[in-house]
């Protein structure tokens, strides 16, 4: 059984369709890269699979459920494109609110991540940089032993050296029974953790494959692919 | 679930109650040294300490609506909606904790005059009258009582009529506050309406007054909690059907 699933979904905002017409399905164990230009729907994707939209036609299950169930909530880990801790916290404290919230929380791993990237345990969020805000944010949702990570955009407006090290904590932590979704347009920095890639344009699929068939196939990397699909 | 949700709500909300808490108890101590102090001037500063802690009661309601705001309709919403906890839940926590600090701060402002009116002339017992007849409340403690749960009622309502005003408002994917405010003045209208349809409810103040005003104060519990329950289903359908977080 699939782990997320899409069926002829559609989302419209007022007069502005964000998804015409997505069918797709994530089987468990998979890292899935959601690749697109800005504005081709793959935050809009996310929120839905996370319970946070709903959408305007189509069907939507997660871990064979509905997305806005809170049960389904357990299940999912979310890593949201804007930073959604709230600013007054600690990092100490952040990590007992999702001790408190999820079974499945490791907070062994978490705080060892905390030490390990030299984070002040009672800094507040208020206080540290931007890029040590994601990678808090990060370590929360990945210490947790979800059956599905939704990440959308981890690594964009971090620097290289950052993003190197989110990179690795994704693969380092996730479950591996478990499948994980990435959203991203920087497709270089990704593309050799992914098994499969979804290619968005204009809210619909234009191309979805192994990545080592596309490589195979094409002759070309995946960013290279991109490029050319989406060239200008 | 919900007792976590409210140790994160007092733990969020107490830092800002606290400090408005400390600011009442300042204004009545400035209040209380004006006591036989400075004559007229006095007695205005006193005055103006009496409606300023006031003020200050009140300002709980409106930081616990934009903490709805902050917290499920901004980008603590990614993180508050996706844990695994139901809207109802959610909403259930934000109003206990409303009633909550709103009751302090009613106790609060009770202590701030206390403080700046003790040693001054002051009024007993404070008395309304029915049909030219005075009711005590302090002689009624079932009184008393009907008046906290109404007070209660009356505030999770008040709120719940912000939170749909704004559950609604916010699912529009632009000008979310001016659809907000709409909202808020199109269910004000139509409460009022349906009121005004409403037939009047014919009360005979007889010889036993009290039971009379007793009938009257649980109507309006029964009918504030109607429609504290209407704005409670448009809050939950919009978070549920309709939530669009930027």
């Amino acid at each position: 059984m699939a782990i997320l699933e899409y069926r002829d979904v559609v989302k419209s905002y007022g007069r502005q369709t964000a998804l015409d017409g997505v069918s797709l399905s994530v089987e468990p164990g998979r890292i899935v890269g959601l690749l697109g230009p800005n504005g081709s729907g793959k935050t809009t994707l996310i929120k839905l699979a996370c319970g946070l939209l709903t959408p305007s036609a189509g069907t939507v299950q997660v871990c064979g459920g509905r997305p806005t169930d809170p049960a389904i909530h357990g299940l999912v880990s979310c890593l949201p494109e804007r930073m959604a801790v709230p600013a007054w916290m600690t990092a100490e404290q952040l990590v007992d609110f999702y001790q408190d919230f999820y079974g499945d929380f490791r907070q062994d791993v978490a705080l060892q991540m905390l030490s390990d990237l030299q984070i002040d345990p009672g800094l507040r969020v208020r206080e540290m940089s931007k890029g040590t805000r994601e990678k808090v944010q990060l370590i929360l949702v990945m210490s947790r032993a979800a059956q599905l990570y939704l990440l959308d955009e981890p690594i964009g407006g971090v620097d290289p050296a950052t993003r190197d090290y989110i990179l690795s904590t994704i693969i380092a932590n996730y479950n591996p029974e478990a499948s994980v979704v990435i959203s991203t347009h920087l497709i270089a920095d990704v593309e050799k953790m992914l098994d499969e890639v979804i290619f968005l344009r204009n809210g619909q699929i234009v191309l979805e494959d192994e990545v080592d068939h596309l490589r195979e196939t094409r002759g070309m990397s995946v960013d290279a692919l991109f490029r050319e699909v989406f060239k200008c | 679930m919900l007792k976590k949700l409210l140790k994160q709500e007092f733990l969020a909300t107490a830092r800002a109650m606290g400090i408005l808490y400390l600011v009442m108890l300042v204004l009545a101590m400035g209040g209380q040294l004006m006591v036989g102090r400075l004559g007229d001037l006095g007695k205005l500063v006193q005055a103006l300490c009496l409606l300023a802690a006031m003020a200050c009661g009140l300002l709980s309601l409106p930081i616990m609506i934009v903490r709805f705001k902050q917290n499920l309709l901004g980008d603590e919403g990614y993180l508050m909606l996706t844990l695994p906890v139901s809207v109802h839940q959610h909403l259930w926590s934000k109003l206990i904790v409303s009633a909550a600090w709103a009751a302090l701060s009613t106790l609060m402002t009770a202590l701030s005059w206390n403080i700046i009116l003790y040693g001054s002339e002051w009024e007993d017992v404070p008395l309304i009258k029915i049909n030219d007849t005075p009711v005590a409340f302090g002689n009624d403690p079932l009184l008393v009582a009907e008046l906290l749960v109404l007070g209660v009622v009356g505030v999770c309502t008040i709120c719940l009529q912000f939170y749909a005003a704004l559950a609604a408002g916010h699912s529009f994917s632009r000008h979310k506050m001016a659809f907000s405010v709409a909202w808020f003045v199109g269910l004000n209208a139509a409460t009022s309406f349906l009121i005004e349809l409403l037939p009047s409810p014919d009360f005979r103040f007889r010889v036993d007054l009290m039971s009379s005003v007793h009938q009257a104060v649980w109507l309006i519990i029964g009918g504030t909690a109607v429609v504290g329950a209407v704005y409670y289903a448009i809050t939950v359908y919009c978070l549920q059907r309709h939530l669009n977080l930027s």
